[in-house]
């Protein structure tokens, strides 16, 4: 009898706190934009929720998880690198662009945040066993085998490990999700007490069937990928106005030996290519005349098919750094016209593929 | 490569994350509705143990596999064969136990002390420490002590399997005895006060890891790593260091909370494990006070065995820096973690020695005083990352210059959430005191205020600190 106590203070103080932080707390729905629908799981899935503090994407391509293996071992063309190549490519529209009357060509995009190397996106294709196809590596990172952060953090976790990862940010992003238009979340900062929304972190969606993002989404900002951003910046000019010109011309690129090595160890015929942008460091001028200075004219035996993409017109949602969702299927286009107007072997022969069984 | 992030990276699922939440409440309430025979909901509580272990790695879970199938086939053995062979077979377990315990956790902490003595260039291996295996050893070895002694029955392979793999406690303790736990595994207790108190406990040790504790992490940790935004002044060390105080009780104490209180909801009971360690009176009552079931392990299979307090004052005081020195060493592979062993044997045989643990009045508030300041300071050195940081921070702790004496905002700000573990402590010393008609209600607004607060205030995402050991 005396827990019934209990259970009265405990709705009691329940109540009046939820109806305080509800109430007379919460961010007006006016003022913020309306949360993302719940993706449809047979489609697309959340593939970063940065309140999470990881992503998935590393985990579910690495590890193969939720049989994403079968649409990856589908695909002849793979686009890996950073959140650059991510945002800034189309897989689905390559694909299309790519395919001739008799000849599909499927492609996958294998770009992942966190500043990820091309080297990371060929140990995805080394660990669900796939060989013989084609990628289109972003050339303007690291170009090493693999950066220190998200992949090397992924690659050691197991397959039991990776589910649990994953499930874990899809849980904290549907108890925001659904929390979100009852409750406030408050953060103590230095300068004090600050209320925002309960949904707080930016969320971005992939589909399945080709890696493409089909859904960016900032709590302030809303969605913002692939639809129209709050802002958008010219990426020539911002990149101009930090000493760069984005006037690389297609040819050969030097390409660092563990690439080539893990390139060849799978018999993956490499392509680069670098998505303009305008980095906000003060070396990025250096950088650039670093990568300039990579292009030769003729192939030797340590260059690789570079296709150019030019810069004009292509805008950004962040500032410079990663293409809108318009802007995408532009850099697109130009990627696969410019594989019309170069002899990069970039489609390798699907029967082949098959008839060896890969 | 650090242990903490040599299996499987920086985000792994523990006790507050919501999927393990969204998990364990419906279990929980499953297994406490459904009409269930006893023993089937055992084995689910196992095989979800062994689900919870394997989300760290499969590492962790097949050296855990391994250890515990040794201990419970040597169990098996010290019964069948005579007292003398029984003894022997007792020691090579324990042996094994701590062999395997000191390769996984020592090795490379051996390596590098070998090299700096002998010169030699002995190389690392590169080895991740199994989780929980510093808390499982305890349980196993403190079983195959009591089995001997013959203070326990031998159990079969379900008790056992669920003594040892049972989540709540498996991580990071409570370390609970195979006496106090074997009474309550077959049995179906429906104990009245287990859900409100179990809902209570959660909630505040959920509040306490994941809104104090996390919160100070986040403001302290870039000083502690030497990656602050700012300079911080002498008045700021000092503050990180009691900071740090309140984090990791915060820490602890909310991690053994939530895990009393999950046993509690699924009917069980764990020993509590902190009393109110700023309250101490001085070090011997802060170890009475402070993991106690640790404290209690090392007294029971440590310090009795050597001779406790029995054989002269020298004597004593030797047990005392052997039982402070291998608790330190048992916390982390590191002369840090000695040092700070090594102060709290000091102190403890320091005021033994002097007689200040029993004396009243303005001595014991004065000892008082000197007990939470040694105890801060100890601190330094079991949270520095080396012993030179160790010896930095306390000398930057010294600057007098007019720069010295300002506070950071962000230290201020973590002191607002140490306040958090004060009035924690506080809270529990006091509501006993309430007429006991009125405790269940003050519970009751505690736990929902806490569970608000633990919904709508940021928290930081980040590891229990004793997943580490």
């Amino acid at each position: 009898m005396i827990w019934r106590t209990y259970w009265l203070g405990f709705s009691t103080c329940a109540l009046t706190a939820l109806i305080f932080v509800g109430r007379f707390t919460a961010v007006p729905p006016t003022q913020r934009p309306p949360r993302p629908d719940l993706p449809t799981l047979s489609r697309s899935f959340p593939s970063e929720y940065s309140a999470a503090g990881s992503d998935a994407a590393h985990d579910i391509f690495l590890h193969g998880l939720f049989n994403i293996g079968t649409p990856l071992r589908r695909a002849d063309v793979f686009l890996i690198g950073s959140s650059h190549i991510e945002f800034g490519l189309s897989a689905a529209e390559l694909g299309f662009l790519l395919s001739r009357p008799g000849h599909e060509v499927r492609a996958y995009n294998l770009g992942l945040g966190c500043g990820e190397s091309a080297g990371f996106g060929l140990e995805i294709l080394a660990k669900n066993r796939i060989s013989g196809r084609s990628a289109i590596a972003e050339a303007g990172m690291l170009n090493a085998a693999a950066t220190p952060i998200c992949g090397p953090e992924s690659a050691r976790r197991d397959v039991v490990q990776a589910y649990a990862s994953v499930l874990r940010i899809w849980a904290k992003y549907l108890s925001d999700w659904a929390l979100d238009p009852v409750l406030p979340r408050f953060v103590f900062a230095e300068d004090g007490v600050h209320v925002q929304r309960f949904l707080y972190g930016m969320l971005i969606e992939r589909e399945w069937k080709t890696g493409d993002v089909v859904l960016g989404w900032h709590p302030v900002e809303g969605t913002f990928y692939p639809g129209q951003p709050m802002r958008e910046t010219e990426v020539a000019t911002a990149s101009k106005e930090r000493g760069v010109d984005w006037k690389i011309d297609g040819g050969q690129i030097t390409v660092s030996g563990p690439l080539l090595q893990q390139a060849a160890a799978l018999t993956t015929n490499l392509t680069m290519t670098f998505l303009p942008w305008a980095r906000p460091m003060s070396s990025f001028e250096g950088w650039y005349r670093a990568q300039f200075a990579r292009i030769q004219k003729d192939p030797l035996e340590r260059t690789r098919c570079f296709v150019a993409i030019a810069a004009d017109g292509l805008l950004s949602w962040d500032g410079g750094n990663h293409l809108t969702g318009k802007s995408r299927a532009l850099a697109t286009k130009r990627l696969a016209a410019g594989f019309q107007a170069r002899p990069c072997d970039i489609v390798p022969d699907r029967a082949k593929i098959f008839e060896e069984g890969h | 490569m650090g242990a903490a992030a040599a299996e499987g990276g920086r985000f792994r699922v523990t006790y507050v994350d919501t999927l393990f939440l969204a998990l364990f409440l419906p279990f929980a309430a499953i297994l406490r509705c459904a009409i269930i025979p006893v023993r089937l909901r055992e084995w689910v509580i196992i095989a979800a143990s062994l689900i919870f272990l394997a989300s760290w790695g499969h590492v962790s879970l097949l050296v855990f596999l391994g250890v515990i199938a040794v201990n419970f086939a040597a169990t098996i053995g010290m019964e069948r064969v005579g007292e003398r062979a029984s003894r022997y077979l007792l020691a090579a377990t324990i042996a094994g136990d701590f062999l395997a315990l000191g390769y996984f956790k020592y090795f490379n902490f051996f390596v590098d002390s070998f090299n700096g003595v002998a010169r030699t260039t002995l190389v690392h291996q590169d080895l991740a420490l199994p989780l929980a295996i510093s808390f499982y050893t305890f349980h196993l070895v403190s079983y195959l002590i009591d089995l001997q002694g013959r203070r326990v029955r031998r159990a079969g392979v379900r008790e056992y399997l669920f003594y040892v793999t049972y989540f709540p406690h498996l991580v990071a303790g409570p370390i609970v005895r195979a006496w106090q736990f074997f009474p309550q595994i077959g049995e179906r207790r429906g104990i009245q006060s287990d859900l409100p108190l179990g809902l209570y406990q959660v909630a505040s040790g959920i509040f306490l890891k994941s809104i104090v504790a996390d919160n100070i992490a986040q403001l302290i940790d870039p000083i502690w790593d030497g990656t602050a935004t700012f300079v911080p002044s002498g008045v700021d060390h000092l503050a990180v260091a009691a900071l740090y105080y309140c984090q990791i009780y915060a820490d602890f104490a909310g991690y053994s909370l939530i895990a009393i209180g999950m046993s509690r909801l699924l009917g069980y009971r764990l020993p509590p494990n902190f009393r109110q360690p700023m309250f101490a009176s001085s070090l011997q009552d802060f170890w009475r006070r402070w993991n106690v079931t640790l404290s209690r392990w090392l007294r029971d299979y440590l310090y009795r065995p050597l001779g406790g307090n029995r054989a002269g004052r020298w004597r004593t005081g030797v047990n005392i820096m052997a039982t402070m020195l291998l608790g330190g060493l048992w916390h982390g592979a590191g002369w840090t973690f000695v040092i700070w062993g090594a102060m709290h044997g000091a102190g403890i045989v320091s005021e033994r020695i002097l007689g200040l643990n029993r004396r009243r009045g303005v001595v014991r508030a004065g000892w008082f005083l000197a007990t939470q300041l040694w105890v801060t300071f100890a601190w330094i050195f079991f949270r520095a990352p080396d012993l030179h940081r160790a010896l930095t921070f306390i000398s930057a702790m010294a600057d007098r210059s007019p720069s010295g004496f300002v506070i950071h905002p962000a230290i201020r700000l973590g002191a607002g959430f140490g306040l958090g573990a004060l009035v924690h402590q506080a809270y529990e010393r006091g509501i006993v005191r309430l007429p006991r008609r009125w405790i269940p209600g003050a519970l009751g607004a505690t736990t929902a205020l806490a569970g608000v607060a633990d919904l709508v205030i940021l928290a930081p995402s980040k590891v229990f600190i004793y997943f580490k050991f």
